[in-house]
């Protein structure tokens, strides 16, 4: 039985050298983040893990201001990312609102993720940033 | 189909604390009873849809508790969850089941309580593993799509907004409805922020109700029901989940549009009034090029020419939306098809589409890899 869907599953948990994990198909190459055991276009059983490219460009995104399973107070902003080899991806953003824009170079970075529970260790996560990090206000 | 429509019943919709699933319930299906004027006796097969109380109340198997507070015993009943498209997916099976000669009479109902505590359908609950690490939440999926069609199109938050303003005019007309004060365009675009460009009133409200609706073989509608409306198409269809997906719309609307139109014999330019899955004002705009009622990106401009409020071409959300009328998840899906049955029988009232005969009834249910889980399409006609 194939362990899917957590977490854990989604990156590799490097915070110097974050990558997002993904399922290559053998049969046909369709690829599936998160990895996949079986595949979504041909049902092949034959599926590689794969690293995503780190870079893309934000595809659309949005100021979240109701607190649902958030990183904490304040609103947050996310995203769908366009990453290199076509796959769009939801993921968290961290940027100022003077770059936010469609289009916009992202790369993906790694750092605290949300506030622990009490009695729990504090876990990384991972999330997209402007690849020019010398412009603008960083949240 | 060889499926009619024979009786409805819906409650208002609202924050009703002080009443129980079964309370609400048992209002609706004694509504429809009395508008078919069938007894308790004459139902043999129910299915009843619920989304939340199996994870807010500790609930399960509520349809067989419903129908005992109505002293409806030893028949078949289904228990159904498919998201917000619950109820309108018990119409679907119930019709499924009828067609195949397994009941005479076949009850839907739907029932929702969401004013309850540990309530986190906004958050991200309903949403994949990618997502909740990201952090969306339900509107934000929707916010992402607003982003992306005003990118690609060229529409504004106020475009978005006059779809709130057009649902809460047709809900003023709706005794049922959640909300009935009408708003402004300011209004909608000064209220809470919940997920840019989304606000408070671009969001459908948390609500408690029910509905229900009864259906029979077609050759024997009229032994119960001297106007039975008749069942045209029903279709129900999940996602295909590849990526990219679109997020300036969903194609499994295309397909579960194309299916029933071609079930129908009919096309969208055929049809007099829709009622769709208005749960955030952008999703009213897809849900329009999705069903063919306007082209891509034509959404906005067949909403501001008047064509989809009460008195245009092609009336869309008569009864209020989601975003007015309420939404009790699975009370949802079955009031659009008793609305679009009022609608056809010409009992609609003040918000009556004059001379309608043909009616559409769309519902979603869920996101996944950017995806709609689910969609249901109902094609009824006179």
């Amino acid at each position: 039985m194939a362990e899917t869907g957590r977490d854990s599953l989604l990156w590799n948990g490097n915070t110097e050298t974050p990558a997002l994990l993904a399922s290559r198909c053998r049969d046909c190459g369709t690829k599936g983040f998160p990895p996949r055991t079986v595949c979504g276009q041909c049902y092949s059983t034959i599926q590689e893990r794969i690293t995503l490219p780190r870079r893309g460009t934000v595809f659309a995104f949005c100021r979240l201001f109701s607190r649902g399973d958030s990183y904490g107070k304040g609103p947050q902003t996310v995203g769908y990312i366009l990453l290199e080899d076509g796959m769009l991806i939801p993921a968290r953003l961290l940027f100022g609102d003077e770059l936010l824009q469609i289009g916009t170079p992202v790369v993906l970075s790694a750092g605290p993720g949300k506030p622990p529970p009490e009695k729990t260790e504090q876990q990384s996560a991972y999330y997209f940033v402007p690849e020019n990090k010398g412009e603008g206000r960083w949240r | 189909m060889e499926i009619a429509v024979i009786g409805l019943g819906i409650t208002r919709f609202g924050y009703f604390p002080g009443l129980s699933l079964e309370n609400l319930a048992a209002e609706a299906v004694q509504k429809a009873l009395a508008d078919a004027g069938v007894g308790p006796a004459h139902i043999d097969l129910a299915c009843s849809a619920n989304v939340l109380a199996s994870s807010l109340q500790q609930e399960f198997t509520l349809g067989q508790k419903i129908l005992w507070e109505l002293g409806i015993k030893k028949i078949p009943v289904l228990n159904l969850e498919n998201a917000c498209s619950s109820g309108s997916s018990a119409f679907y099976l119930t019709c499924l089941a009828v067609q195949a000669g397994a009941a005479e009479i076949g009850l839907v109902i739907g029932t929702e309580k969401m004013h309850l505590p540990g309530n986190s359908i906004l958050s991200g609950a309903a949403t994949g593993a990618a997502e909740a690490q990201a952090g969306f939440s339900v509107p934000a999926l929707f916010a992402l799509r607003a982003n992306r069609y005003m990118h690609t199109y060229g529409a504004t938050a106020a475009d978005l907004a006059l779809v709130a303003v057009k649902n809460r005019r047709h809900a003023s007309l709706n005794p049922l409805a959640q909300f009935r004060e009408p708003i402004t365009t300011e209004d909608v675009l000064n209220s809470t922020p919940v997920a840019g460009p989304l606000t408070r009133l671009s969001c459908c409200p948390l609500s408690d109700g029910a509905a229900a609706v009864l259906i029979c073989n077609k050759k024997r509608a009229k032994r119960y029901q001297s106007r039975p409306v008749y069942v045209a198409a029903s279709v129900l269809l999940s996602g295909s989940y590849t990526n990219p997906p679109s997020l300036t719309g969903w194609e499994v609307d295309e397909r579960a549009a194309a299916k029933a139109y071609a079930m129908a014999g009919a096309g969208p330019e055929d049809l007099d009034v829709v009622e769709l899955h208005d749960a955030f004002t952008i999703a009213e705009i897809m849900h329009y090029e999705g069903l063919g009622l306007a082209g891509p990106g034509e959404g906005v401009r067949l909403l501001k020419e008047g064509a989809t409020s009460l008195g245009g071409s092609i009336p869309v959300n008569p009864g209020g939306g989601l975003l007015s009328r309420g939404h009790p998840l699975a009370a949802t899906g079955v009031a659009q098809i008793a609305e679009i049955a009022l609608q056809l029988r010409g009992e609609a009232g003040a918000r009556q589409v004059p001379g309608a005969r043909l009616g559409l009834a769309h519902c979603m249910g869920g996101d996944l890899q950017g995806d709609a889980r689910s969609v249901t399409v109902h094609i009824l006609k006179k």
